[in-house]
């Protein structure tokens, strides 16, 4: 069956609208056959009263449905309290209210009333249908069949009148519970607005006046942080001015304490120098025995170390320091033209030491090289021969090494190749010791080979090379090469001079021991010079380095070296009488020499006898090697010239 | 009872005498009549309220020179601009201090004018003209058209029309990082948070340039050249019925014919003295 609530009012007219129509109908239908039978009009009247009255009731009842039902399903389908809600002021809310109650009271009553009067209509036609009923059957004579289609039709009115009148106490029954519903809601309302909305209000405001001073709060906060962070600013500011101020004071303090280091390393230099420049004194007094025989070309020992230091510092100026100093090509050779085209003295060139004081400086191991050769070939050469020996020693032997080895002492980022590998040597044991010797030993060697074996009496075995007052000269001069290039502020100076004269002294002392408990004649002094020179050389590769007790182990091992090498020499190459002296001497600076540069991995380590450096061994052994083979390899093509200029 | 009513009578009189007594005796005891101004609580150094609740500031200080000038006793009110103006609105103050709060009705971002049209209100003559100025770091790019503040935040003063400008020209391409106190924004460009701040140029003047902070930060300003903010001034605002008070208001504050100074020269001009604060 339809319900108010979910079907439209055409649907709940149409019963109504059915039993009205059905009524007519039958009535119809009886008056025709009453008028067929020809019944009396007394019964006809009533059955057409009967007629018009349900018909009438019919649609007085579908009207008033449809009317109660448009009525009704806005109020039920509308949602009163949302609007309610949304109502803006206290005042105006009760307002709202009341008029939202009256106008919702209003139509609910009359919906009921008008639901009692429908209920009272339909007593009326139940009535009046009992009464057709009582009708009918007693006036059953003469038409069966129509009597019994009225009465079909009757039972069909009663059954839809009892759905009709169920339906209907549904709905007054569900408009109840709502109104009851409607009702409660209202009170909540209107108590919600009396009390909780106060309450509310209350609270939001407090709300409101927590959260304002808690906007203050913060508020103040952040302008008290500004504040702070104008003190920090003030304060690190300040802070920056005096660190500055102290700065500038402890720059200025510096830059004194440099410039004053600086000088005094300038002065250190220029006495280096002086220290160095005894190398010439030495070997002339070394070679002061000689002057009884002059060279080749009648030309005295000592005016022969005259001519080889003009020659040798000559070719050095002119091209020696240009090679060895100048803008490296490929770490090989330096710039021909370094020195002569005023490179070297440009204000721009980044170099670690004065022009003048270094080239002074450099020009004494290059004289200490070409003395050696000079010192070790004598009077197999003319003073002539000399002189230009002495100057290929100035422009090409030492310089070219040189600039392997010591490229960057002058700028710091020109490194040769052997510098750039790691390859060390601080005093020249190998720029100059070594080169010089395999200089000497292959020359006199190839000397040897051609020259008859001679005794010669004024070479006797055990005729020192360095006399003793030349030795100091040379102790002097080697502590100058080992020392010079140290600045004062290092603090090195004095333990690199005690370390030269150590390993010297223990040179000295070892080879005159040995000597002395494995021979019995006079040559023990000898040696024991031998070993002191060659303790120099040695520890010149080191001396800065150096702990007290490694350097004497240093100059003992030289010293036991020089021995050894020596006699070694004697028996095997350099045989001749005549080569005693170049036997010596290459003992002294080879043997020393190759010594002093393995030392530099053997004890160069930090610590006192801290494991050796097997990987800067083998720089050093690379090192040694290339000074060997080069300067064989140029005393071998000089002499080949030299031959051929002599036949 | 007869008695009764006429000892009241008697009291009543006695009463209504006293009050008239007392009455003209506070008349006499007032010799200034008094101002009340609203201003802004913290906006320094224009005007903010110190730890002892006095009002400060040099446009305090120019408002007081004026008030002694109409020998009238200026009292100070602390409060949101738009409090303020209702307050102007319901009689409870007499004059509010308009800095350059982008008020209602709304400011129209492309035609930005200040102070704007509000009901039944008028405007004394400037007291100072706003300079807009972008405080950044010292090594940020130079930014002058929007497209350089691409992917860049901008901090600005909550609800100024520094604000209102930059939501209608840069919100496209920058962000726009709005802050109740400018300081707090300036905390944050300190520490990198920020790439510049939009603001007036004498507030950057006292608080950073005048400090040591724009040194420890490494900071700079450049001039913002903005012609929307161009008519940005600060004015006094009162109740437009108050025609005498807005003449007497105009006559103190501003010279006659002479150009509105930019707040940079007022500050500089202005000696800062406390004003007590009804606040």
């Amino acid at each position: 069956m339809p319900t108010i609530s979910t079907h439209s009012t055409r649907q709940y007219c149409q019963p109504w609208f059915y039993i009205g129509l059905l009524a007519f109908i039958v009535i119809t239908l009886r008056e025709k056959t009453s008028s067929r039978v020809g019944e009396g009009k007394s019964r006809d009247a009533r059955l057409h009263r009967l007629n018009l009255m349900t018909t009438l009731l019919a649609l007085l009842l579908c009207c008033h449905s449809t009317a109660y039902a448009e009525e009704k399903t806005p109020a039920q389908t509308s949602p009163p309290v949302v609007e309610q809600k949304s109502t803006p002021a206290a005042s105006d809310k009760t307002k709202l209210a009341t008029k939202i109650t009256d106008a919702e009271s209003e139509p609910k009553t009359q919906a009921q009333a008008q639901l009692e009067s429908s209920m009272d209509n339909v007593k009326v036609i139940e009535k009046t249908l009992t009464t057709l009923r009582k009708e009918i059957d007693n006036s059953k004579k003469g038409a069966v069949l129509n009597r019994a289609t009225i009465k079909d039709g009757l039972d069909l009115i009663s059954s839809q009148l009892k759905d009709a009148h169920v339906d209907l106490e549904d709905m007054r029954s569900l408009i109840s519970t709502q109104g009851i519903n409607l009702e409660k809601l209202q009170n909540d309302l209107l108590t919600l607005k009396r009390n909780d909305l106060t309450a509310l209000q209350r609270s939001l405001n407090a709300n409101a006046a927590d959260v304002s001073s808690q906007k203050f709060l913060i508020e103040n906060y952040a302008s008290g942080g500004y504040e702070t962070l104008l003190k920090i600013a003030e304060l690190s500011t300040k802070l920056d001015k005096l660190s500055q101020g102290q700065s500038v004071q402890k720059d200025s303090k510096q830059n004194e304490r440099i410039s004053m280091i600086k000088d005094l390393d300038r002065l250190w230099l220029l006495l280096a120098i002086v220290m160095v420049s005894f190398v010439p004194i030495a070997f002339a007094i070394a070679n002061n025995k000689e002057h009884n025989k002059p060279l080749l070309d009648g030309a005295t020992a000592q005016q022969g170390v005259l001519l080889v230091c003009l020659a040798a510092f000559f070719g050095y100026f002119i091209l020696g320091f240009s090679f060895m100093f100048g803008p490296s090509t490929g770490g090989w050779l330096g710039s021909m033209g370094f020195v002569l085209l005023g490179n070297a003295t440009e204000p721009s060139l980044k170099s670690t030491f004065a022009f003048a004081e270094f080239l002074l400086y450099q020009a004494s191991f290059v004289l200490f090289a070409a003395l050696i050769i000079y010192t070790a070939i004598g009077r197999q050469l003319s003073g002539m021969a000399h002189l230009l020996l002495a100057l290929l020693v100035g422009t090409l032997l030492v310089p070219v090494f040189g600039h392997w080895a010591w490229a960057g002492h002058f700028i710091t980022d020109n490194k040769g190749w052997l510098e750039a590998i790691g390859f060390v040597d601080a005093g020249g044991a190998t720029t100059i010791n070594t080169l010089a010797a395999g200089f000497v030993l292959a020359w006199l060697w190839r000397i040897g080979k051609h020259k008859p074996a001679s005794h010669d009496p004024d070479h006797p075995e055990n005729e020192p090379v360095y006399c003793a007052s030349a030795l100091f000269f040379l102790a002097i001069s080697v502590a100058g090469f080992t020392a010079g290039s140290l600045s004062i502020s290092s603090n090195q100076i004095a333990p690199t001079l005690l370390n030269v004269g150590l390993a010297a002294s223990a040179g000295g002392l070892a080879a005159l021991l040995h000597y002395r408990y494995t021979r019995v004649d006079k040559g023990q002094v000898t040696r024991s010079l031998g070993g002191f020179v060659t303790g120099l050389v040695a520890v010149s590769a080191t001396a800065s380095t150096l702990d007290f007790a490694e350097a004497l182990i240093v100059g003992a091992i030289a010293g036991l070296i020089h021995n050894v090498t020596y006699t070694l020499l004697r028996k095997s190459i350099l045989q001749q009488v005549w080569q005693v002296r170049a036997a010596y001497i290459v003992a002294i600076h080879g043997a020393g020499g190759i010594w002093g540069s393995v030392c530099v991995a053997l004890f160069g380590t930090e610590g006192l006898f801290a494991m050796p450096n097997m990987g800067q061994l083998g720089l050093q052994l690379t090192g040694t090697a290339s000074a060997l083979i080069y300067s064989v390899g140029l005393a071998n093509a000089v002499f080949f010239l030299y031959a051929r200029y002599n036949k | 009872m007869a008695n009764s009513k006429a000892l009241l009578g008697v009291l009543a009189l006695c009463l209504t005498g006293m009050c008239s007594h007392f009455g003209h005796a506070e008349e006499t005891s007032l010799p200034r009549p008094s101002l009340y101004i609203g201003i802004e609580n913290n906006r320094k150094p224009y005007v903010y309220f110190d730890a002892n609740r006095q009002a400060q500031g040099f446009l305090v200080t120019t408002i007081q020179s004026a008030c002694e000038q109409l020998d009238l006793k200026c009292h100070f009110v602390g409060g949101r601009p738009e409090n303020l103006l209702l307050n102007l609105q319901n009689i409870k103050l007499n004059a509010v201090l308009l800095l350059d709060s982008a008020l209602p009705p709304k400011v129209d971002a492309l035609k930005l004018t200040h102070p704007p049209n509000i009901d039944h209100l008028k405007f004394t003559k400037p007291l100072c003209q706003l300079v807009p100025v972008l405080l950044h770091k010292k090594q940020a790019p130079a930014r002058t058209k929007p497209e350089d503040f691409k992917n860049t935040t901008i901090g600005v003063q909550e609800g100024t029309v520094f604000h209102s400008y930059l939501v209608a020209k840069y919100s496209g391409v920058a962000h726009i990082k709005a802050y109740p106190l400018l300081e707090s924004a300036i905390i944050d460009l300190v520490f990198n948070r920020l790439d510049g701040v939009l603001g007036e140029k004498t507030f950057f003047k006292a608080r950073v340039f005048d400090t040591l902070l724009d040194e420890y930060a490494e900071l700079t300003s450049t001039p913002a050249d903005i012609q929307d903010l161009s008519t940005t001034r600060i004015v006094l605002a009162v109740r437009e019925h108050d025609t005498d008070l807005l003449k007497q208001l105009n006559a103190a504050l501003a010279p006659p014919a002479s150009t509105t100074k930019a707040c940079t020269e007022l500050l500089a001009s202005a000696s800062v003295k406390p004003v007590k604060s009804n606040h």
